[in-house]
């Protein structure tokens, strides 16, 4: 009975010894229960390669976009391999929240003006909520400035409209590897051929694989679904693959593609290269983050 | 039998209170740290601290999560979880340590010591020391400390490109008031 109870003793007064010494550090993990986790930095940049990533421009920044799309790389030394041609988009995103980005861009291709934004709604993140994904919808109007061609026809302003809407679903799936989802809606005030439909649906996918802490693969696919659009025209779904250089404020684009489009408008309902065929260009994208805004009293507040 | 399960519980009951007594705890406080170069000031702030301090073992934890460091610029965040501190991969910088048997948190008072221990940042763990002042009030403990990390310790890489803009030591300070459990 005695040494039962001499080894009961012992032993509790082991065992208790033993968890106040980690106590510490189980005390600490059970803290960080309740915190949010928010799973960051999706992508490199506001776009995959074409289509738009989840990524927003933060409060008080502005984004200096260049796009750049040279001609075919298949167009023989006579065009330089493509380099002779240049399709242009120069373009700036301002963020007004942290969830709200402005967009505004002019490319040269059509003389297109476009405007867009993009709202944050959901943020990957676990913790105290379990949120799987981060959800964006991007929104826009491409204005196409280019003087008609054909002056017999009774040629209307809100011919020159078209509208996009975005549903971006993106899910980090590890620190290197994100996919992103791309339902997309493209309204056209006007075609050409009573074939085609206003309405083009098609469906992105697209994600990135980190390769160091500041290079990127990235691939981009819209698949337009069938019988939208003009088929004579031969068009084809925009598939690029790139990588992604970060050098402090710049991020680079560089990449390989076969559609010359610079806005949604553009990629999705007028691309033409056949890769089967050979038609792809190099283009290279570059961002340059300027910050308008302090937050240092932003950073301090909470502090 | 009576007297010795009377003894048993008495017992018990003085390990599991000896267990409770001392332990300090705080989810919250003040983390900053400063990067000073001819070209750019470096600033961050955070109030997620976890820390914990047993006055009976002298025993010190405190963590700190990186994803949480606001900036003045907020590409300055980027870049420091993307690039530099890669809090997905290493998400807390903590450090474990003790505080010399000698100093004993017995009265209220200010206690100007230090706790030797290791510090990990970025996952490099490193034995070092650090100054603590301990201001005990009652069921209160306030920490204070303040002291220099160097990025390269920690396997901390700055590009040669900003080497103008990040110092190679960076000024930690904090701030936490821990309360008993």
């Amino acid at each position: 009975m005695r040494v039962k109870l001499i080894v009961s003793i012992l032993f509790l007064g082991f065992s208790t010894r033993i968890n106040a010494q980690d106590s510490l550090d189980s005390l600490l993990l059970s803290l960080r229960g309740n915190e949010k986790n928010i799973v960051d930095n999706h992508f490199k940049s506001t776009r995959i390669v074409n289509t738009q990533s989840v990524e927003q421009i933060a409060k008080g920044d502005l984004d200096f976009r260049i796009l750049h799309r040279f001609g075919k790389v298949n167009g023989g030394a006579y065009n330089l391999f493509g380099l002779d041609q240049a399709n242009i988009r120069i373009g700036l995103d301002y963020g007004l929240t942290d969830n709200l980005t402005l967009g505004l861009g002019r490319s040269n291709v059509n003389k297109d003006f476009d405007g867009s934004f993009k709202l944050r709604i959901l943020q990957q993140q676990s913790g105290k909520k379990n949120i799987p994904i981060h959800l964006s919808y991007s929104a826009g109007i491409v204005l196409r400035s280019l003087k008609w061609t054909n002056l017999e026809r009774n040629n209307l302003f809100s011919s020159r409209l078209t509208f996009f809407n975005q549903i971006l679903i993106s899910r980090k799936f590890s620190e290197s590897i994100t996919i992103q989802l791309s339902p997309t809606m493209v309204h056209r005030n006007f075609v050409s051929t009573p074939s085609e439909k206003n309405d083009v649906y098609s469906i992105g996918i697209g994600g990135r694989v980190k390769l160091t802490k500041r290079v990127a693969l990235n691939a981009d696919y819209q698949y337009v679904f069938p019988g939208q659009l003009n088929s004579s025209n031969r068009l084809t779904n925009p598939l690029s693959l790139g990588f992604d250089i970060e050098t402090g404020g710049h991020v680079f684009q560089l990449h390989f593609t076969n559609s010359l489009g610079l806005n949604e408008k553009q990629f999705i309902t007028e691309t033409t290269g056949n890769i089967g065929k050979g038609d792809i260009h190099f283009g290279f994208n570059i961002s340059r983050i300027f910050t308008l805004g302090d937050n240092r009293s932003k950073a301090q507040k909470h502090w | 039998m009576k007297k010795r399960t009377l003894l048993l519980s008495l017992f018990f009951g003085f390990l599991v209170q000896s267990h409770a007594q001392g332990l300090y705890t705080a989810t919250k406080g003040k983390v900053s740290f400063y990067s000073h170069t001819v070209l750019e000031d470096i600033e961050a702030y955070t109030n997620i601290l976890f820390s914990g301090f047993n006055t009976q073992t002298n025993k010190v934890v405190v963590e700190m999560r990186m994803a949480s460091f606001n900036f003045k610029k907020n590409l300055m965040r980027k870049h420091f979880n993307e690039n530099y501190i890669e809090s997905d991969k290493f998400p807390y910088a903590k450090f474990t340590g003790s505080i010399p048997d000698s100093v004993k948190f017995d009265k209220d008072g200010i206690y100007e010591t230090f706790a030797t221990g290791v510090f990990e940042v970025h996952g490099v763990a490193m034995n070092r020391g650090i100054p603590l002042q301990i201001v005990k009030k009652g069921n209160k403990i306030s920490v204070t400390s303040k002291f220099i990390v160097r990025l390269e310790d920690h396997g901390i890489k700055i590009p040669s490109i900003v080497a103008q803009n990040i110092a190679e030591e960076v000024e930690v300070t904090f701030i936490t008031d821990l309360n008993a459990r």
